[in-house]
């Protein structure tokens, strides 16, 4: 059993037994000032290291990420006040939620990926805005045509905070463990091998379009089923929000700031955004942007392998313990 | 909703060739420096959006000055293409140079890492907006235009289509500046140049030229012809905030792609197809979300299908007609 005694493996037990602790303190009333910034940083998390794997393990930058999160919105949407519209609310209907949430994420991203990801460079980028903003404007059409202008409020289904924090807890879980496997496995290493050096993957056997298209699903799928959690705690679908480039943003950042092509880069990625997302962007809203941009460029041009990347250059004996 | 009037479609017709030859303009200078340098451009739109909220922003502030004429949108496209050059010269040292500032080949992990970096330059500048407005107190994120042109302001075409003056003004001028630029790169020494160093850099070193200065002067240049276009874009639109830019970058690239990368003259095309597209499906439907949809749905089926571009070969075509049948092979 090596998988049980690398640092990985180690890093997601601690992330979820802490939140594990948290939850069932919240579940007993103690702890509920921090149940908000638990899920909120649960959410960020679990944004950045569904991309991650495509953007950090693969090296392909999907910069409408937030398209599947909005997606899984709105296939919640539809769960919630179509398909079971009159039903109270029972955990059934959350899976059934995330279920469709990540199979029309999956089911997007294939066959988008399928033609865009034979081409290299900056076009899968440049696709990825403009499926986002296909998929924002059907989503603002359809809802006009029935009579609903954005956002579309979700009816009372009686939650509490402690619903919602355990709607993330199980996402989050997924996402961390899944994202884990896909690093360490096969697929894993064929994906590196893509991000260092396309041509010589390809060269060596590794079928880069076959698996940078399952990255690409895998990563949406991921992505999609966070936009069920996020639906049914802000009780409502709202594609402007949900599908905003500013959430892309948010996921890139973070996997950049934490540095590309480990496991840690993206969750360090996400504290250090939520960090500075409280003491900046709470105080000075978007003004904050004037730190963080010069923050991405002086990342890219001084060290571009992030900051997980640059303790491991700079302390080699810590290179066993981040992954 | 749909209505197929005649006046609606033909009203779509002319303000849409009017439109796509803003967004054929809005694009030249993202084809110049995406397609013939290989740097993803990220921060396009937001210089665009910048100049833009500038003008409407002096423009109000020094109304009834002199100064005030400075910005009018007319005398705008200078001055805001002088400030243009002074913002090319910080994109290319801040987040241009250190990746790619040497004599050697653009590799795809540059390109990438190009992309990313001006991606951080864009958001300085969106968050910029927002820190003048906290910090002078007069500035604003949401800064309006009013300006007409010609008396009266806008020209009968029949019983219920009337179109302001100001966006034939608009059109005209954005034609030029996508002549102008295709004049720049095609027809003079420093357009060899330019095309020369994203060709083979090493090469051009060998014959005594700086590849390095070149990649600057491409930078500079395309940053003065994205803020020039930004005063017709606010004078089009009437309104700006700094989040303009995630409809005005999106619909760059599109056309960009669609014209064919580094193609100046079809990606005006591209643009002014891609706005008649738009417009008349506005005045068809009357609403723009579908519009939008239509307009990214193209995108994505041209990089489906000819990622290329319809007009790559445009300009080489257009060069070999002015230059005669003598020169070129």
């Amino acid at each position: 059993m090596r998988l049980f005694r690398r640092p990985g493996f180690i890093t997601i037990s601690i992330l979820l037994i802490i939140y594990l602790i948290i939850g069932i303190m919240g579940q007993y009333g103690y702890a509920s000032a921090v149940l908000g910034n638990a899920m909120d940083t649960m959410m960020y998390i679990g944004w950045a290291l569904a991309l991650a794997i495509i953007m950090s393990y693969a090296g392909y930058v999907s910069f409408g990420h937030a398209v599947f999160v909005g997606l899984g919105a709105w296939m919640t949407a539809l769960v919630v006040m179509n398909i079971m519209g009159t039903q109270p609310f029972t955990p059934t209907m959350f899976v059934f939620s995330l279920v469709l949430a990540a199979a029309a994420s999956a089911l997007l991203a294939f066959a988008v990926g399928f033609v865009v990801l034979r081409l290299r460079g900056a076009y899968f980028a440049i696709a990825t805005i403009g499926l986002d903003y296909v998929i924002l404007y059907l989503a603002v059409y359809m809802l006009r045509r029935a009579g609903i202008a954005p956002p579309l409020l979700f009816r009372n289904l009686n939650l509490t905070i402690q619903d919602f924090y355990w709607m993330h807890f199980i996402v989050f879980a997924i996402t961390v463990i899944v994202a884990y496997l896909a690093k360490v496995s096969r697929f894993g290493l064929g994906l590196a091998a893509i991000r260092e050096d396309e041509e010589a993957a390809e060269v060596m056997g590794v079928d880069t379009f076959r698996y940078k298209l399952l990255a690409f699903t895998l990563s949406a799928l991921l992505a999609g089923m966070w936009g069920a959690p996020l639906a049914f705690r802000q009780a409502k679908f709202d594609p402007y929000d949900y599908f905003s480039l500013l959430n892309s943003v948010i996921m890139i950042v973070e996997n950049t700031v934490g540095g590309l092509g480990s496991f840690l880069g993206p969750i360090i990625g996400s504290y250090i955004y939520y960090a500075l997302y409280w003491t900046l962007l709470t105080k000075i809203a978007q003004a904050s942007f004037v730190v963080l941009g010069p923050l991405i460029v002086a990342i890219i041009a001084l060290a571009p392998e992030g900051l997980v990347g640059w303790l491991r250059r700079r302390f080699p004996r810590l290179r066993g313990a981040l992954e | 909703m749909i209505s197929l009037a005649a006046e609606a479609v033909e009203r779509g017709l002319i303000e849409g060739l009017l439109y796509g030859s803003l967004l054929g303009a809005l694009s030249v200078g993202l084809t110049l420096i995406w397609g013939v340098m290989r740097v993803v451009n990220l921060a396009h739109g937001h210089l665009i959006v910048l100049a833009a909220m500038f003008l409407a922003n002096f423009y109000t502030l020094y109304r009834g000055h002199l100064i005030a004429e400075l910005f009018n949108p007319v005398a705008g496209i200078v001055t805001m293409g002088v400030f243009g050059a002074v913002i090319g010269i910080v994109l290319y040292y801040t987040s241009i140079h250190p990746i790619i500032g040497k004599v050697d080949v653009i590799t795809l992990k540059h390109e990438m890492a190009t992309l990313m970096a001006t991606f951080g330059f864009g958001l300085t500048l969106y968050g910029l907006h927002y820190a003048l407005a906290a910090w002078t107190g007069e500035y604003s994120t949401e800064p309006a235009l009013s300006w007409t042109f010609g008396k009266p302001p806008y020209v009968e075409l029949g019983p219920a289509v009337t179109i302001e003056k100001i966006k034939f003004l608009i059109g005209g001028l954005s034609l030029l500046l996508a002549l102008l630029l295709f004049a720049v790169v095609r027809l003079t020494n420093l357009g060899l140049m330019i095309q020369a160093v994203a060709q083979d850099a090493r090469a051009l070193a060998l014959v005594g030229i700086d590849p390095v200065r070149i990649k600057l002067l491409t930078t500079i240049i395309a940053t003065v012809f994205a803020m020039a276009v930004g005063p017709l874009y606010i004078a089009w639109v009437s309104s700006a905030t700094p989040a303009s830019e995630s409809i005005v970058a999106p619909l760059a690239f599109v056309i960009v792609v669609a014209g064919g990368l580094g193609s100046i003259l079809g990606t005006y095309v591209a643009g002014v197809i891609l706005g008649l597209v738009y417009e008349v499906v506005v005045s068809v439907t009357q609403e723009v979300s579908i519009a939008l949809f239509v307009t990214f749905l193209i995108l994505l089926l041209i990089l489906a299908l000819k990622p290329q571009g319809l007009f790559g070969g445009l300009d080489d075509r257009v060069v070999s007609l002015i230059r005669g049948r003598g020169e070129s092979r």
